[in-house]
């Protein structure tokens, strides 16, 4: 278990978090600035943090209190850099041999260790390619073997996919999943991505202003943030500012614009203000034929003034409020949205326990 | 009597350009890389040379070098080496004025490798003596060339510094340059044109040389 309680300060950013990672994937997850890149360097020792303490399993990395730093080459970290950092003097073979190079190994078991590597990564016939030779998928998966050469206790990985195209990206994410399973070892990953957190997060820290503003399993970052900031991060789209105005059963939430039911669990009291989120696949198109045997609350209607096609789904723009330009965004199957068209008039409801409070 | 001073020439500039490169690219990954107490003195102190007159530089040898000198003395009690009118002395008065040209071509050389090339060799458990060898020296490698030719070409046409401390003996300490000049105060014009002719063929040509080499693409 990695335990990271870091703090570290710039000129006008402060860096302050505490978490611990099993060996699991931890998806650092934000808005670039926000101190995950940072977070890894202080991990790896790229950087010294100005207090607290980094523990690997018993192995002190950094302790403040008792000026303990260990040196970055003693960490036995693997770091694989957004710009994948190969050697370019260095064939693909001689960048993963690298790191166990000088480790008084026989070259037979070098060759071994590599070439299981090459195989593992999807890189058979490239050895003797120089890295400038490669596509950009290949190189990071160069870096990604030359850093599981040395047999590392911690995988780091800054931005890994960032730079490739989406097809590439899917199967390094398979790859990274696959060696993950494998390694079985605490493997931190920075990311502005969403597809990134939902395929490949155990847990998620989503960071804002050098702070984790919440640490948990990819279903509470999406489905329950904990704040706005989240919420927007994790692009829930729907995000209303209401104040409440019924508490009996469920609640009965109004701003001058929209009046909102919502279950929750939550202790809520007459006059607060909340902020309630509904994700856009939440919300269900209603069709004329069903809309009476649905209950009549959170029902509303709209003009369809924009589609966006996401691939299988289609996110759709309709103009609830249209004294506002406020839009209502709902994410509907591609097949369904096919067949509506611009400046038609949509019914569609809320179900009341899908909307999410933030108090 | 004509190829004396060539020979001596290219003995000195040989050997101070040795010095002159392990000397100038240890300075120079420190100036770039390192993080000490002084750096932004000893950055200026190297390049002082460049600015200095020649022969305040060889002034400055021969006050702290000399016989008269606490390292002069030393050096002539322990290893018996004098550097007054000796061709050692050419040889240092040639490394002080090519120094700068090794750090400064090689430095810039250095700054522009890609610091997270180190990084990654750091997390792969190198040292930093390992890093300098197997990643930064290689490559850097084209402004190593260049800081050789130049100081090699600096160390051949060195004049003042080397005129002040090793004089002027034919056949001992008399280099190239100072033949020329001693050719023609003594209106031996012959000489002096076969010695500037032979110079500047050799510059040309090194310079030639040293843009084809460069031009390769390594990787």
């Amino acid at each position: 278990m990695l335990k990271v309680d870091v703090e570290k300060n710039f000129n006008n950013f402060e860096l302050r978090v505490k978490f611990e990672v099993e060996n699991e994937i931890l998806v650092l997850f934000g808005p670039s600035g926000s101190g995950k890149s940072t977070t890894l360097k202080l991990i790896a020792g790229l950087e010294e943090p100005d207090r607290g303490s980094i523990v690997n399993q018993k192995v002190q990395f950094f302790k403040r209190s008792t000026k303990a730093n260990l040196a970055i080459n003693k960490r036995n970290i693997g770091y694989v850099f957004q710009d994948y950092s190969l050697f370019p003097h260095m064939t693909v073979f001689e960048n993963i041999a690298f790191g166990i190079r000088g480790r008084g190994l026989d070259k037979l078991e070098v060759k071994r260790k590599v070439n299981n590597l090459l195989t593992n990564l999807r890189l058979e016939g490239l050895s003797n390619n120089y890295p400038s030779e490669l596509s950009g998928g290949q190189q990071q998966r160069v870096a990604i073997a030359r850093a599981l050469i040395i047999e590392p206790e911690i995988l780091l990985m800054d931005e890994p996919f960032s730079a490739l195209d989406t097809l590439v990206r899917e199967k390094l994410r398979q790859d990274l999943l696959r060696v993950h399973r494998e390694y079985q070892i605490p493997v931190i990953y920075v990311t502005h991505n969403l597809t990134d957190v939902f395929v490949l997060a155990d847990q998620v820290a989503v960071y804002n202003q050098g702070r984790i503003e919440q640490l948990g399993s990819k279903e509470e970052i999406f489905y329950r943030p904990r704040t706005r900031d989240v919420a927007r991060f994790v692009e829930s789209k729907n995000i209303f500012d209401l104040v409440v105005e019924e508490v009996d059963g469920k609640f009965k939430l109004k701003n001058e614009n929209l009046t909102l039911f919502a279950e929750s669990k939550k202790e809520l009291s007459m006059g607060q203000e909340v902020v309630a989120i509904i994700r856009p696949e939440f919300i269900e198109l209603v069709t004329a034929e069903d809309e009476k045997a649905r209950a009549s609350e959170n029902l509303y209607s709209g003009v369809l003034h924009k589609k966006l096609a996401k691939g299988a789904i289609t996110r759709l723009f309709v103009n609830q409020f249209s004294q506002q330009g406020f839009d209502i965004l709902i994410d509907v199957l591609t097949t369904r949205a096919r067949d509506l068209n611009y400046g038609s008039e949509l019914k569609f409801k809320i179900p009341p326990a899908k909307v999410h409070l933030i108090v | 009597m004509y190829w004396s001073p060539i020979y001596l020439s290219v003995k000195i500039a040989f050997f101070s350009t040795v010095i002159t490169t392990i000397v100038g690219t240890l300075l120079a990954w420190l100036l770039a890389r390192g993080d000490f107490w002084g750096k932004d003195i000893l950055s200026s102190i190297t390049v002082l040379p460049m600015i200095l007159p020649p022969t305040v530089l060889g002034y400055y040898l021969l006050t702290f070098m000399g016989k008269n000198s606490f390292i002069g003395r030393f050096l002539e009690e322990t290893f018996n080496i004098s550097l007054v009118f000796t061709w050692q002395g050419a040889v240092l008065a040639a490394v002080i004025v090519s120094l700068p040209l090794m750090i400064r071509s090689v430095q810039s050389s250095i700054e522009s490798v890609d610091q997270n090339l180190e990084n990654a060799a750091r997390t792969l458990g190198k040292s930093e003596l390992s890093i300098f060898l197997k990643i930064t020296l290689p490559l850097s490698w084209k402004g190593i060339v260049v800081g050789i030719v130049l100081s090699f070409a600096r160390a051949l046409g060195e004049f003042g510094a080397t005129l002040m401390i090793a004089g002027n003996i034919p056949g001992k300490t008399q280099t190239l340059s100072i033949a020329i000049y001693d050719a023609v105060q003594g209106g031996n014009y012959q000489l002096a044109n076969f010695l500037v002719i032979l110079i500047s063929t050799l510059s040309i040509l090194s310079l030639l040389l040293l843009n084809k080499f460069l031009d390769i693409e390594k990787w």
